[in-house]
């Protein structure tokens, strides 16, 4: 038994393993190609003929290959021409070109004449349409220049001859062939032009010069993330002359179509792969709260004088302000006139204009324009080595580098050995401080942590407690250094939800769910007083619900209304060491319910404004059908009666609804309204201008990106007021006023004349 | 009770986000994309046969399969074709004289008419990945639809070679290439 076995083995390690290439359907059989690596050296390539009506294997031949093909990736064609499929390899250093008739076991060489560039890339174009000329073009592209040649195959013999060269141009370009009856054309795609060529001969059929293409040169692009190619269709028109469609992919990641050498269309697809985005952030702004906070911490006296600078630096800007002053006035008169227009040059003062820096999968960070969504504003590849640094950061150093400004770009003046974080080290979550490691949770045994949510870091809060029904306070429990963290037993199926306190490492809150499928999205978010999570339950043994569920819990000071709970009112308390004693870890009190949703949740955030006043929406992204929904907080209210009506108080003061398990999404809440938003992974949120506004950008595959007002937006006025009507009652109102004042006084000198 | 709920729910909810619907172009915008077309699988073919206007297909980096307009630039379908993140390659074959697509993913083959987008039928091949998918071209073969089906060759722990008919997707014969 055993000697047969060790024989059987060693033979099959002596021949490597056929790795398939390639299928070519289109000659008189099926060819299958594949490769393997030869004894000494090279790769091999083996032809197997496959009959195509019984799938037997008629013909398999190996080609000696070896010689010159030295890894897969220098195979470049196989089938490229109808009715007699090629495959077509090069050596390492692209010097020579293969070529091979599929069937026939001879091999035609050519030498590659580059003079002295090295080809980069040799790609070969062709028609694989059975009833077009078998012919082919293979592109050679340098570094700075490229041409092509095109072959003939002799259908009768089988040989392959070179039929014309296609000249040598500088830069890069793309080729790509269009087969119209059994005429092959193949279109020619440069940075200044489009030109169409038969396969017959080399004779140029038509040459339109390139418009330019969002005001640059088509692949003049100083980086080359993504490689060029097209696709083409040719139509001869009756006259003779012919009409030439291109969509090309430019290095830049835009899609665009030139038609006759006019660019017709862009579309940005290079969006697609948006690996994250931020809001840029308005570092005017930022800079003077800094001064103003500055000024109420110093004394009276430099505070004054601080003031004083400030101002004088103010006055600088006076002469800007009148020369501005007729645009602006005229746009106040076009805002008057035009309720459309008005909103549109109004966007900048509500603060609606805020642009978004994207990075894409490739490096690349661009600034969009929500305004402008198709034009993709400056980009530049993300050369930091460092990949902590958030894109807001990368901005401010390249405009810092373009601009260099007195102020430097304020790296955090903190001090770090202070500074508390956290990470995942060994699959248990670590505190550290500075560099010594604080705290440590370790999740229970056959459980592992699957995500971390923390809050967001410049979240506002208007208000410290919830004012209940008869006017007493529930307090909040706000604490900005709390984080959510989500661990999963497979095996049990179980979801352990646990609040953490970053700094101190003690456990707020902490939540089982059983019958989980921890294979399904379970999304998560915290934000000031609460959190909220969503899972997909099976029924099992615990519990017989079964389906999407969404958790609610707030978290407050105390259960009793008008108590601060143990901490009283104190001033101050320390994050890291919290008081131990009598009080214990402070927990706080914790309202939670659990709501059913009809769909499955993909990705959860939360509405965010300046300063916290409107209501927050809990935006949800629905993967099933494509679209964002907003919820509104009161139907996810977890102190909402269960079993019971609410109590007047409640209904009117607060908002509370009687208790009902399904949450059913509105039509109305759909941000996304008609739109199918695919493929939705993140979602952005940033405060405008506006109270009642935020702007959200969501990215993935899609790009979407609106405003939403979750409490109505009741500090803008709105189209439907009526701003003429307004005006003229104001001036006719006068007007009267003025007409009737000469009989008032009339009237009113007579009364007095009377009287006496 | 039911009712009672649904009114009140109502009643919260019109105050808040609704969407005008002068406002719905304007104050949001979408940008149905797509992903980078990849070079083998972008071509232009009539949607219908016969028909004088081409649409524009292609498959992308992100497995999504689409249908643009090539006078502007629109979408006229897509189709999601993996739910996968990571990007799987894929193809994408035309016929000539035919009026559904096939593309090829991952392990599975799915066809798709090329006018609007509908599914057709989607085979999946045990064990492997494709490596790559053809159409039968044969000339001279008798023009029937059988002359058209799809040939498939899936890379696994066997190489093997289907031929998968053109209306339905069952497997026609299947070859294992000998090692």
């Amino acid at each position: 038994m055993e000697p047969l076995e060790c024989h059987k083995e060693r033979r099959l390690t002596l021949r490597s393993v056929d790795i398939p290439h390639s299928l070519s359907a289109s000659g008189s059989n099926i060819y299958l190609v594949s490769s393997h690596k030869a004894l000494l050296k090279g790769v091999k390539l083996r032809v197997t003929t496959i009959d195509h009506t019984t799938g037997k294997p008629l013909d398999d031949t190996t080609l000696s290959s070896d010689s010159t093909l030295s890894a897969t990736s220098d195979l470049l064609a196989v089938g490229v021409t109808g009715s007699k499929p090629v495959v077509v390899w090069t050596d390492a250093s692209h010097q020579m070109l293969k070529v091979n008739v599929l069937g026939s076991k001879n091999i035609v060489s050519f030498d590659i004449k580059s003079t002295n560039e090295k080809v980069d890339r040799i790609i070969v174009h062709g028609s694989t349409q059975p009833s077009a000329m078998p012919h082919f073009l293979v592109h050679y592209q340098a570094a700075n220049a490229h041409w092509a040649e095109v072959f003939h195959v002799d259908v009768k013999k089988s040989t392959v001859s070179k039929a014309y060269d296609l000249t040598k141009l500088g830069g890069h370009g793309t080729f790509s062939a269009s087969a119209v009856n059994a005429n092959i054309y193949f279109v020619r795609t440069t940075t200044d032009e489009v030109i169409l060529v038969s396969s017959a001969s080399h004779g140029i059929l038509g040459r339109w010069p390139i418009k330019s293409v969002d005001a640059n040169k088509l692949f003049e692009y100083d980086m080359q993330p993504y490689s060029v190619h097209s696709a083409s269709e040719v139509v001869p028109r009756a006259t003779g002359s012919y009409a030439v469609r291109c969509a090309v992919l430019l290095p830049n990641g835009k899609w665009v179509m030139i038609q006759n050498g006019e660019s017709k269309w862009s579309r940005p697809e290079m969006l697609a792969g948006i690996r994250r985005a931020e809001w840029v952030e308005n570092t005017d702004i930022d800079n003077l709260s800094e001064e103003l906070e500055a000024e109420t911490h110093i004394n009276g006296l430099s505070a004054s004088l601080h003031r004083f600078k400030r101002h004088l630096q103010q006055l600088q800007d006076i002469p800007s302000i009148f020369a501005n002053l007729r645009r602006t006035s005229l746009e106040w008169a076009y805002a008057f006139i035009d309720n459309h227009k008005g909103q549109q040059s109004q966007a900048k003062t509500f603060g609606f204009d805020k642009k978004v820096l994207v990075e894409t999968d490739n490096g690349v960070i661009s600034l969009l324009d929500p305004s402008l969504p198709d034009k993709v504003d400056f980009q530049w590849i993300n050369d930091e080595s460092s990949l902590e640094l958030t894109l807001n950061e990368h901005l401010r150093r390249k405009l810092h580098k373009a601009r260099p400004s007195k102020s430097s770009p304020k790296d955090n003046e903190v001090d770090r050995s202070q500074q508390t974080s956290y990470g995942i080290v060994d699959g248990a979550l670590q505190g550290r401080q500075g560099t010594n490691s604080i705290w440590h949770y370790m999740p229970a045994k056959d459980q592992k942590i699957v995500d971390i949510t923390s809050p967001l870091r410049s979240e506002a809060v208007a208000s410290i407690g919830k004012v209940l029904g008869d006017r007493r306070v529930l307090y909040k429990y706000l604490n900005p250094n709390s984080i959510l963290v989500k661990a999963t037993d497979d095996v049990r199926k179980l979801l352990v939800i646990t609040v953490l306190n970053s700094a101190s490492g003690s456990v707020l809150y902490s939540a089982t769910h059983q019958g989980v499928d921890t294979n399904r999205p379970m999304t998560s978010v915290v934000s000031e007083n609460w959190i909220a999570y969503s899972f997909t339950a099976s029924s099992s043994k615990e519990s017989s619900s079964r389906g999407h569920q969404l958790v609610m819990a707030e978290f407050y000071e105390s259960d009793l209304p008008n108590d601060r709970g143990p901490l009283g009112a104190t001033s101050n308390y320390s994050a890291i060491a919290p008081p131990i004693g009598s009080v214990g870890t402070l927990k706080p009190h914790v309202y939670a319910q659990s709501f059913h949703t009809p769909e499955e949740i993909s990705h959860m955030t939360v509405t965010q404004t300046k300063q916290g006043i409107t209501s927050r929406d809990l935006l949800v992204t629905l993967a099933d059908s494509n679209g964002i929904v907003g919820i509104p907080r009161q139907f996810l209210d977890p102190r909402r009666p269960v079993d019971k009506d609410p109590s007047s108080q409640q209904q009117m003061e607060e908002g509370l609804m009687r208790y009902f398990p399904l949450v059913d999404f509105d039509p109305k809440w759909y941000i996304t309204h008609k739109n199918e938003v695919i493929g939705i992974e993140n979602i952005i949120i940033t405060p405008s201008s506006m109270e009642s506004t935020s702007l959200i950008f969501a990215y993935g595959l899609d790009v979407f990106s609106t405003r939403v007002n979750p409490s109505f937006p009741f500090d803008i006025l709105g189209n439907s007021f009526n701003k003429h009507q307004l005006i003229l009652t104001v001036i006719a109102l006068t007007a009267a006023a003025f007409a009737v004042a000469p009989f008032v006084q009339k009237k009113q000198t007579n009364g007095l004349w009377q009287n006496t | 009770m039911m009712l009672f709920h649904a009114g009140i729910a109502a009643l919260f909810a019109q105050l808040c986000l609704a969407i005008y619907a002068d406002e719905a172009g304007v104050v949001d915008y979408h940008l149905q994309l797509l992903g980078l077309p990849s070079n083998q699988s972008t071509f232009f073919h009539p949607p219908v046969v016969g028909s004088k206007a081409s649409l524009l297909y292609t498959l992308s980096n992100k497995s999504v399969l689409g249908a643009i307009k090539p006078k502007d630039g629109s979408v006229v379908w897509r189709q999601r074709l993996s739910q996968n993140i990571t990007t799987l390659p894929g193809h994408l074959v035309a016929g000539d004289g035919q009026n559904t697509l096939l593309a090829a993913v991952g392990s599975k083959v799915t066809a798709w008419t090329a006018a609007d987008g509908r599914f057709e039928w989607e085979t999946s091949l045990p064990d492997g990945q494709v490596v790559d998918l053809q159409r039968i071209e044969i000339p001279g073969a008798k023009d029937t639809a059988a002359s058209k089906d799809a040939v498939v060759v899936v890379a696994g722990k066997h190489t093997v070679v289907y031929r998968l008919d053109a209306a339905t997707g069952a497997v026609r014969w299947s070859y294992e290439v000998a090692r």
